[in-house]
This record gives C-alpha cells, sequence and structure tokens, in this order.
C-alpha cells in the first residue's frame, strides 16, 4: 500500500527533520509517531519473552489478527468519511454461520462463499439506505442493525456452534509460507488503501468526511458515495465471517461479538477521527498490529485474559489521548496569518 | 462624538515578530493603541492583521518583542489570562447563549453572587448600566435568541463594556448585518470607546472604517507601512486603499456589454413559502446581473433555488430553453449552473484537502471513470491564473488566506464547467487587490459568454460588476434598473423601502 495516504500531497519547497514531518501532515506525522511506538514495543516484547521474535509466533501473530485487519480496513473507509458501522462484527457472525449451515448441508464452497459475500454487501446496502434516507446517526443506527443480526445468528443456530469440516482453505492454510488469514487480510488493506488514494470513491469519502455540506455543493453524489461505502462494509464483514469459520473450523453465533468495537479502537490508534476526513490505511495496519502484538505478549507471558483487557484499554485510551494532545500542538503551531 | 482620545497609549506592542514554519507572518511591528479611540486595523489578506490581532488579544505568543498593556508587561497567553487583563475580543459570528436572557448573557463567565448562588439584582443593575451606556432599549429577561442580530452584536459590545473591558477587538463585527444596521453597531462602537475603551477595528469596509476610526495602522507583508490620523488629515478611501496595495487602484468597472446574447437562464414566478414570492428573472449570455436586497430580502433564497439547493414550491427555472429540475447542485451543475457559496469555509472547501484536490472537486464529481486524476498543470495554471498565494496547488487549503481561499472556491466553480455562475458575495472579506483579481476574472468569464448572476447585500459589489441590477425586498423583485442609472443612494433606498416611506 501506499506509504502514508495523508491527505495533501507533500510539497517540496522545506527541508530538516522537523519540517520532513510537518510534511507528511497531520495524518502522516502521526502514522510515524505510531510506527515508532510499535517498534518499542516489539523491542520490549522481545526481551520479556524468548519466543516473542521467533517465526512460528510471528506468522501466529499475523494469522491471529487477520480477521481484525480485514473489519478495520472497512472502518477506516467508513470512518474517514464521517461514517460508522457497529454492525460490522454481527454481520461476520451471521455471515460465518450461514456458510457454514450451506457447508454442512451439502453445498459447494464457491456457492457458500458467494450467497454470503452477497448477504453482507445486501446488509451493507440496507444499512447505507436507511442512513441516507432517514439521515439516522451511523452509530444508532447500525447499534440497531447489530442487534437484529445478533438475533437472527442465535436464531439460525439456536445459539449453539456449527462445526465445519474441509473448509479449511481460507483460514488455516498457508501460501508461500504465510498463513492464508494474513493473506487476505494484506489484500483487503492494500486495496482499501489504493482505494483512499486513487478512485474517485476513496477521496470523495475523504471529502465528505472532511466537510460535507462543501462536498454537496460541490456536487459529489454523497448519498451514492456513502451507500457504496456500506456496502464495501458489508462485504468486508462477511468476508471476515468466512475467514473466522474456515481459520476455527467451526462456526458460532458470537463470532464476531466485539469485533467492530476492536475495529474501531484500531482505527482510532491509527489516527483516524470519529469526526471524519482524517485517517489512513497504513495508520490502520499500524493500529492493528500493536493491539495484535500487545494480546500476544501478554498470552506468552501467561497473563490473565482479564488483564489482558485491562491492558488493550489501556493502550486504546493513551493512543486516542496523545492523538488529541499532538493534534492540538499542531494546531497552536499552524496558526493564521 | 466621543470623548477625546488621551495620548497616553494603553496598549503597546513593539517590534513584535512572529513566524508559522518558513513563514514570517510579522516582521518586528509596532502597535500603538489609545484609551477612548478606535483603531483600525487595515491590510490585505496575508498581510499579518489577523496575527497581529491574534498577538495583542494574547491568543499567541510573539516569538519576539514586547506587548505593553498600561505600561507593563503583559506575560501570560490565553483566553483566561486575556480577560484578566481587560482585552476582549468580539469575532464575526456572535459568541451569546441563545437560550439565556440579555441580563445573563451579559453577566457570563463573571463571578458574583455568594455561596453558588446567582445574585440576580446585581446581575439586573449591571445589566442595565451596561445597556444605559450603549443607549440601547432592550429588555433585561428576554432570551437572546430572539433578538435581531444586530441587537445580539450590541449585547456583545454591552458584556464587554460590563466586564471593565479596557481593550475591544472587533473582527468585521459587521459581516453578517445589513447596511443600516451596521450604522447602529458602528454608532455603538464609538459610544464603547466614549466610556474609555481602546477599540480594535479590523474591516474590509473602508467606508466604515473612515466613519468610526480615529487612526489606522496600515499592515503590508508582515509590515507596518503607514499610521494614518483619519480625522485630522481628511483621509480618504483611496488614500487607505494606496497604502493597503501601495499602489493607485482605479474604480472597478464592469466590462462592456456584448449585446444580444442568447437566454441562458430564465426565472419564471418562483416562489418559495413565504421568502420568495413570484420573482422573474432572465439572464442573458456575457451578462452580469446583480441581484441586490438586505439581509434575508430574498436574493439568497433565489440563489439557493438556481443552484439546486432549493426546490421552488411554485414557478419555475429554465437553462437553454429546458426546465431545470433538480433537487441537488450536483443536478444544477450537470446543467451547467454553477455556485459560489457565500459562507467559503462551510461550504466551499475542504479544509483538510490541498489547493489543487480543492480546485478540482467540482470536475472530479461531475466526471467519470473510477480513478481520481490529479490534474497539477491545471491546477497550477489556476494557481497562476487567479494569482493565488502561496503559488504551490500542493498546500493545504486551509493554510491560505480567506482572500486566496475565495480565490480557490472560484476556481473550482469555473473549474466545473459551468456557463451559468451564481455568486454569492464573491468579494466578501476579501482584500482590495483579490477583489480587483476576482472582479477582472468575472469580467473575462462574461467576456467568454457566461451568465452571471451576482447576489450580494453590498451596493458596491453590484455597482462594481453588474451591467444590470435587480433589487429585491421582503421576498419581491421591487425594481430593475441598469448600472448607469443605479447609485449606492438609490439602491440602498429601494431596498430598504426608504424612498417608498418618504
Amino acid at each position: 500500500m501506499s506509504a502514508v495516504d495523508s491527505l495533501t500531497a507533500p510539497s517540496a519547497a522545506r527541508r530538516g527533520p522537523l519540517a520532513a514531518l510537518r510534511r507528511l501532515g497531520p495524518t502522516g506525522s502521526h502514522v510515524a509517531a505510531l510506527a515508532v511506538v510499535l517498534l518499542v514495543v516489539i523491542v520490549v516484547a522481545s526481551l520479556l519473552s524468548e519466543t516473542f521474535l521467533t517465526s512460528d509466533n510471528l506468522l501466529n501473530v499475523a494469522r491471529q489478527v487477520a480477521v481484525l485487519g480485514i473489519l478495520a480496513g472497512a472502518t477506516t473507509l467508513l470512518m474517514v468519511s464521517g461514517g460508522i458501522d457497529l454492525s460490522i462484527g454481527a454481520c461476520a457472525s451471521l455471515c460465518g454461520v450461514i456458510a457454514a449451515k450451506m457447508l454442512t448441508g451439502g453445498d459447494s464452497a464457491t456457492l457458500a462463499v458467494l450467497a454470503v459475500l452477497a448477504i453482507g454487501m445486501g446488509v451493507g446496502l440496507l444499512n447505507g439506505i436507511a442512513i441516507v434516507v432517514s439521515n439516522a446517526p451511523p452509530l444508532i443506527l447500525t447499534l440497531g442493525t447489530m442487534s437484529i443480526l445478533e438475533g437472527f445468528s442465535q436464531a439460525t443456530t439456536n445459539a449453539e456452534t456449527i462445526p465445519v469440516s474441509n473448509f479449511g482453505w481460507l483460514g488455516a492454510a498457508t501460501l508461500a509460507g504465510i498463513p492464508m488469514p494474513a493473506f487476505v487480510a494484506g489484500l483487503v488493506l492494500v486495496a482499501c488503501g489504493l482505494l483512499l488514494r486513487f478512485t474517485r470513491l476513496g477521496r470523495d469519502a475523504l471529502a465528505i468526511g472532511g466537510n460535507e455540506h462543501a462536498s454537496f455543493v460541490a456536487g459529489i453524489g454523497i448519498r451514492r458515495v456513502k451507500v457504496a461505502l456500506y456496502v464495501i462494509a458489508g462485504g468486508l464483514a462477511a468476508l471476515a465471517g468466512l475467514v473466522l469459520v474456515s481459520r476455527v473450523g467451526a462456526a458460532s453465533p458470537m463470532g464476531g461479538v466485539g469485533l467492530e468495537l476492536q475495529a474501531v479502537a484500531a482505527v482510532v490508534i491509527g489516527g483516524a477521527s470519529l469526526a471524519g476526513g482524517r485517517g489512513s490505511v497504513a495508520g490502520t495496519v499500524l493500529g492493528v498490529v500493536l493491539l495484535g502484538v500487545i494480546t500476544n505478549v501478554l498470552n506468552l507471558l501467561n497473563v490473565q485474559t482479564y488483564y489482558q483487557s485491562v491492558a488493550t484499554g489501556a493502550v486504546i485510551a493513551i493512543a486516542v489521548m496523545s492523538g488529541q494532545a499532538g493534534t492540538r500542538w499542531r494546531s497552536d503551531r499552524a496558526g493564521g496569518h | 462624538m466621543s470623548a477625546a482620545p488621551s495620548a497616553a497609549p494603553l496598549l503597546q506592542a513593539l517590534e513584535v515578530r512572529k513566524s508559522f514554519g518558513a513563514t514570517q507572518a510579522l516582521k518586528g511591528v509596532d502597535f500603538e493603541l489609545r484609551a477612548g479611540e478606535v483603531h483600525a486595523l487595515l491590510g490585505p489578506n496575508g498581510a499579518g492583521k489577523s496575527t497581529l490581532v491574534k498577538v495583542i488579544a494574547g491568543a499567541l505568543r510573539p516569538d519576539a518583542g514586547r506587548l505593553l498593556l498600561g505600561g507593563e508587561e503583559l506575560g501570560r497567553i490565553g483566553p483566561a489570562a486575556a480577560h484578566a487583563a481587560g482585552i476582549e475580543t468580539m469575532l464575526q459570528q456572535t459568541a451569546l447563549i441563545p437560550d439565556l436572557s440579555v441580563a445573563e448573557n451579559i453577566a457570563l463567565g463573571r463571578r458574583g453572587g455568594r455561596g453558588g448562588f446567582v445574585d440576580w439584582r446585581a446581575q439586573r443593575r449591571d445589566g442595565a448600566a451596561a445597556l444605559a451606556a450603549l443607549g440601547l432599549d432592550l429588555r433585561l429577561e428576554q432570551p437572546v435568541g430572539e433578538l435581531s442580530i444586530a441587537d445580539q452584536r450590541a449585547v456583545e459590545l454591552a458584556r464587554a463594556l460590563s466586564r471593565r473591558c479596557r481593550v475591544l477587538i472587533l473582527d468585521e463585527p459587521t459581516a453578517t448585518l445589513g447596511a443600516r444596521e451596521a450604522r447602529v453597531l458602528l454608532e455603538q462602537v464609538r459610544r464603547t470607546a466614549a466610556e474609555g475603551v481602546g477599540v480594535v477595528y479590523v474591516s474590509h469596509h473602508l467606508d466604515e472604517v473612515l466613519e468610526v476610526a480615529d487612526r489606522a495602522t496600515v499592515v503590508r507583508d508582515g509590515r507596518v507601512v503607514e499610521v494614518m490620523e483619519l480625522r485630522r488629515d481628511g483621509v480618504q478611501a483611496r488614500d487607505l486603499v494606496r497604502a493597503m496595495i501601495g499602489r493607485e487602484v482605479e474604480v472597478a468597472q464592469p466590462p462592456a456589454l456584448a449585446g444580444g446574447g442568447a437566454i441562458a437562464l430564465e426565472a419564471q414566478s418562483v416562489t418559495v413559502g413565504r421568502r420568495l414570492q413570484e420573482v422573474s428573472l432572465t439572464l442573458r449570455r456575457g451578462e452580469i446581473v446583480g441581484l441586490f436586497g438586505a439581509v434575508g430580502a430574498g436574493q439568497s433564497t433565489l440563489a439557493r433555488v438556481l443552484s439546486g439547493q432549493t426546490r421552488p414550491s411554485a414557478g419555475s427555472v429554465a437553462v437553454d430553453g429546458r426546465p431545470l429540475r433538480v433537487r441537488t447542485p450536483r443536478g444544477a451543475l450537470r446543467r451547467g449552473v454553477a455556485l459560489v457559496p457565500e459562507d467559503r469555509l462551510r461550504s466551499g472547501l475542504v479544509p483538510a484537502f490541498d489547493v489543487a484536490e480543492n480546485i478540482q472537486l467540482s470536475a472530479r464529481a461531475l466526471g467519470r471513470g473510477v480513478l481520481a486524476r490529479r490534474r497539477l498543470p491545471e491546477a497550477r495554471r489556476w494557481v497562476a491564473d487567479l494569482g493565488i498565494h502561496p503559488a504551490d496547488p500542493t498546500v493545504a487549503v486551509s493554510a491560505l488566506s480567506g482572500g486566496n481561499q475565495q480565490k480557490v472556491v472560484f476556481a473550482k466553480t469555473v473549474a466545473s464547467g459551468g456557463r451559468v455562475l451564481v455568486l454569492e458575495e464573491p468579494t466578501a472579506g476579501v482584500d482590495v487587490g483579490a477583489k480587483q483579481e476576482i472582479r477582472a476574472l468575472v469580467g473575462r468569464l462574461a467576456g467568454d459568454g457566461a451568465a452571471v448572476a451576482i447576489v450580494s447585500t453590498e451596493p458596491e459589489e453590484v455597482l462594481a460588476m453588474c451591467h444590470r441590477i435587480v433589487v429585491l425586498r421582503k421576498g419581491s423583485v421591487v425594481a430593475e434598473l441598469p448600472r448607469e442609472a443605479a447609485t449606492r443612494q438609490t439602491l440602498t433606498e429601494l431596498a430598504t423601502g426608504a424612498e417608498a416611506e418618504r
């Protein structure tokens, strides 16, 4: 993916390290700072645990963060446009459950995958249309969708987990030594990065997030852009659900619960603003990896899951606070004329 | 009118320097404000005016130089420190709480009463005193939100007075007011100064400055170029303009009308609720038509209809002979009707994007294909054509001064390929030099066959550019006159109904 999806292209005129940082723009300098933090965490982790820096463990981390990575890619696209979709975790569970039902019922894997992707995009379409037609705040509306989808998952399975065999190629297999889920997530994130940087849809998403009314007056088809983004998010949620089922070898109706919030956390850690207009896929990748590495290290150190939750929460809070402080620092220096 | 301003300086800025990155906004500026005077701060966009105002207001710390208030060094910066020192700033938009009463708003942010209780009686007494000082006849218990914008501004002045303010900074205070309300406000500003307050007055309206100010400091390119005694020396508008841009400027003339252009846009009996009643309008190619009226007279509503933001409840609009039935600006743009909106920050720009992407926003929105192509050479041409400063299309548009941002909005609108241009207050808040450049561009566009409608509450704006002026009052067209027949006087009379009442 492009190194940094900062909103403004660099101007070549200025020099020096500080100028270089400023040249990266607010998003770029945030990503640079985050990369440093991640590096420090990795160094500390490798000092604390001998197993951390082994290829087996690192590939394991990659496999584990893949589902989150896919959902975080979707969330990045929505968040830069000022939108959000809290139903993607529940959508992933539902899609996983439906795929499992189809596979155990004798349908082919191809059919199951295509059907589930269509369902995910359909859910996204409904979310998108509901939001642009009613002008309802997406946070609340998709909270409703989330509950609906969770209900459907539970009803479909009677709240039981469905074991799935013969569907390991998407989750358990490797390609050229790389775990398939990581491969898929990488592709998705690169695609999201390219979308944001080089396509009209991506640029329009950033424009809408940056100033919705000005985008409207400028003639951008705001509604269709928003709907398209929710459709993409729904499709990616379905993909995440498939990878999850394939990796675990079973579909749980609660499999994706809470992943949407982790995705939001990763994207915000990556420098995106909930208000839209700011954010990058590069930052999101670092956010996802940071969360994954921390969970992994705490696992290796046999820290109880309760305390893992505390640690992850603290990371999110600190990341958001420092991001805000950085913004203030920059706006102090920018000033007017 | 006012007590004679005392000669001893109330506030002094000495050799103030301030840089932002590589840009030197202030290159050693001296500024002096006396108690009881209205002191105008003038200069083109990007001259360093806003930076100097922020330094004086205690919102920015200068890199070098000193700031003295009543002979004492101002150490700390920030809103709290400024309040404590008696420095108040009034921004372009009102900063009042609409649901609170006049008295409560005047008392806002000040501690009074005992044990956490409000001393209502003291609040009313102070409020009444402040209103009386300004000669204002307002009910103290009325919620501020029910007042006119002009009265709200006056309440802000009263608040500053009741806070024992010593230095009052006004940044384009009449920006949201009509001509008559502006005159009333200017009178109140004079009364405020008469109470011994030093008033710093920032405005692009030179006629206002000449009316209200005692002295003027002219800033250009980060330096003070002149301090003028306006009253004593009988300074005129042209002298101010010369000082601001460093050369003589001739008064703009609309370009010669080619004559007989085809009808580009025709509106018939357009009605929008009670805001616009049966307004008809014809725009020809090559023609620049002014839609003039006081704030709320209907000309903005008409602009919203033409640009697809509002659908008329009755009547029709046709472009090139075909009916225009659109519900979005996108639809209007597709038919070649493009808008320069009034509020450029809210409606014109995506602040996080660079200049090039802002310029190409509309054209891209109307284009086809999946990829968003960056056409840098094209953006460079716009930047050069309009004299956008800095001359680099890859800087963030939020880093530009107001006038240059306005040029970017212009470039975006014109680059969309529109042949019918609706321009709302196209040169508002823009300095004299940029004004000339924008007006010249509008003239060129009309010369090339565009039909232009200029929507404004400023007589000067329509007089400087238009071939024909349509005057609206209370949602209806009250007059239509060729430019030759229009003067500032006639326009204002028609728009306010002064003539009818006489």
